[in-house]
C-alpha cells in the first residue's frame, strides 16, 4: 500500500490523491467549492465536495445512466436539497474516489437519487459528495497548494 | 408516562457502539400494542419539525420507550426521521430495529442502506490519465457553460447539451476513464 501522507509512526494517512478544482455550486452563489472526479458505479462524474450534505447526492441524469433499481432503495423521501424540497429514494452504492497516484478508494456509501421526474428542474446541478454516508469514515485531507485531495480508508 | 421516559437502549446508541446495544428480543414483546399516542406524538413531533432544527423531533424519539415497540413503528419511525432531516437518528432506529427484529427484511435493508459508509482500499488505480481533466475545467468553465463536457487525460472528447446527447457521441463511459459533467 502507497503511502501518500503517514502517521508518525508510519501508518498511511492516505492512499491515493487526485486533482480538484473549485467553482460555485450553481451562477447564483459565488462561493467556490471544491469539485472532484469521483465514479458512481464505474460512471465517472464531477462532484461538489459539501460537508453539509447527509449523503452522497447523485444528479437525476447520472443517476439515469447508472441505473440504480429501485427495488434496491426506501420508499420514497424528501430531501432538502440547496433550498428545494426534492422527492426521492435512498440506495447502497459504491462511489469511488480514482487515483491519480496511489491507488483508488471505494466507499460503500448511502446515495440520494432524485426521483426521474426532478431531471428537469435539477438543471446543470451537479452531484455531492456529503459528509454524511461517504466522507464520514474516510480520511480526507486537501492541498489548497497544489489543489490536490488526498485519502484513504479508516484503518 | 412512557412517553416521557428517556430509554436508556437508544440513548446508548446515541453515544456508543451501535452494534454492542442490548435490545429485548422480540419475541418478548406483545403481539398485540395497545393503541396509545406514541406513535401519534412522533408523527405531530414530525409534521413540526424544521429541517433545519431537528432537536423537538428527536427529544421526541428518546421519549418512546422502544423496547415496546413492534417492528412497524421503528421503519415508520425511520421514514418520519428522514423526512424530518433527522439523518442520524434515522440511521440509529434502523440499525436498532433490525437489530431487534432479525428476521424482519424491511428493517434489514434500512439497516444495509443507512448503515455508517465503509471505506476500503481498491485494487485499481492509479489512472494517470485522469490527471489535467479538472485543470482543463478551470481554464474551460466559462466557454462551455450550459452545456455537457466528456473528458480524458485533460483532452476534451465531446461536447452536447445533455448527458443522452454526450453517450450518444461517446458511446460506453462506464469503466472507461471518461469523466462527463455538465458546466453549470
Amino acid at each position: 500500500m502507497v503511502a501518500l501522507l503517514a502517521f508518525s509512526n508510519g501508518e498511511p494517512f492516505a492512499t491515493g490523491l487526485a486533482d480538484y478544482t473549485y467553482h460555485s455550486p450553481t451562477p447564483r452563489e459565488l462561493e467556490p467549492r471544491l469539485i472532484l472526479q469521483i465514479a458512481f458505479e464505474g460512471f465517472e462524474a464531477a462532484a461538489i465536495l459539501d460537508t453539509g450534505a447527509p449523503y452522497v447526492i447523485c444528479a437525476p441524469a447520472v443517476a439515469r445512466q447508472v441505473g440504480f433499481a429501485p427495488t434496491g432503495s426506501l420508499g420514497q423521501i424528501r430531501l432538502l436539497v440547496r433550498g428545494a424540497s426534492v422527492s426521492g429514494r435512498l440506495y447502497r452504492s459504491t462511489v469511488t474516489f480514482p487515483a491519480i497516484l496511489g491507488v483508488d478508494l471505494s466507499v460503500d456509501a448511502t446515495v440520494f437519487v432524485p426521483d426521474p421526474d426532478w431531471e428537469e428542474s435539477w438543471g446543470d446541478l451537479p452531484s455531492f459528495i456529503g459528509l454524511g454516508g461517504c466522507l464520514e469514515r474516510m480520511r480526507f485531507a486537501i492541498d489548497p497548494g497544489s489543489d490536490t485531495f488526498y485519502f484513504g480508508p479508516l484503518a | 408516562m412512557n412517553n416521557l421516559i428517556v430509554h436508556c437502549s437508544l440513548f446508548r446508541l446515541y453515544n456508543g457502539d451501535m452494534t454492542t446495544t442490548t435490545v429485548r428480543p422480540a419475541s418478548e414483546v406483545p403481539l398485540e400494542i395497545a393503541p396509545d399516542e406514541v406513535m401519534a406524538q412522533l408523527e405531530k413531533a414530525a409534521a413540526a419539525s424544521d429541517p433545519y432544527d431537528v432537536s423537538a423531533f428527536v427529544t421526541a424519539v428518546k421519549a418512546v420507550d422502544w423496547d415496546s415497540r413492534p417492528a412497524a413503528d421503528f421503519v415508520r419511525a425511520v421514514y418520519l426521521a428522514l423526512n424530518a432531516g433527522a439523518h442520524l437518528t434515522a440511521r440509529h432506529l434502523a440499525m436498532a430495529g433490525a437489530a431487534r427484529f432479525p428476521d424482519h427484511a424491511e428493517l434489514q435493508k434500512m439497516a444495509y442502506i443507512l448503515a455508517p459508509p465503509k471505506a476500503t482500499v481498491s485494487k485499481s488505480g492509479p489512472h494517470p490519465e485522469n490527471k489535467g481533466n479538472m485543470a482543463w475545467l478551470k481554464e474551460n468553465w466559462d466557454t462551455y457553460r450550459g452545456r455537457w463536457v466528456a473528458l480524458r487525460g485533460g483532452q476534451l472528447l465531446a461536447v452536447a447539451d445533455s448527458l443522452d446527447g454526450l453517450v450518444a457521441q461517446v458511446g460506453e463511459i462506464r469503466n472507461t476513464s471518461i469523466l462527463v459533467t455538465s458546466i453549470w
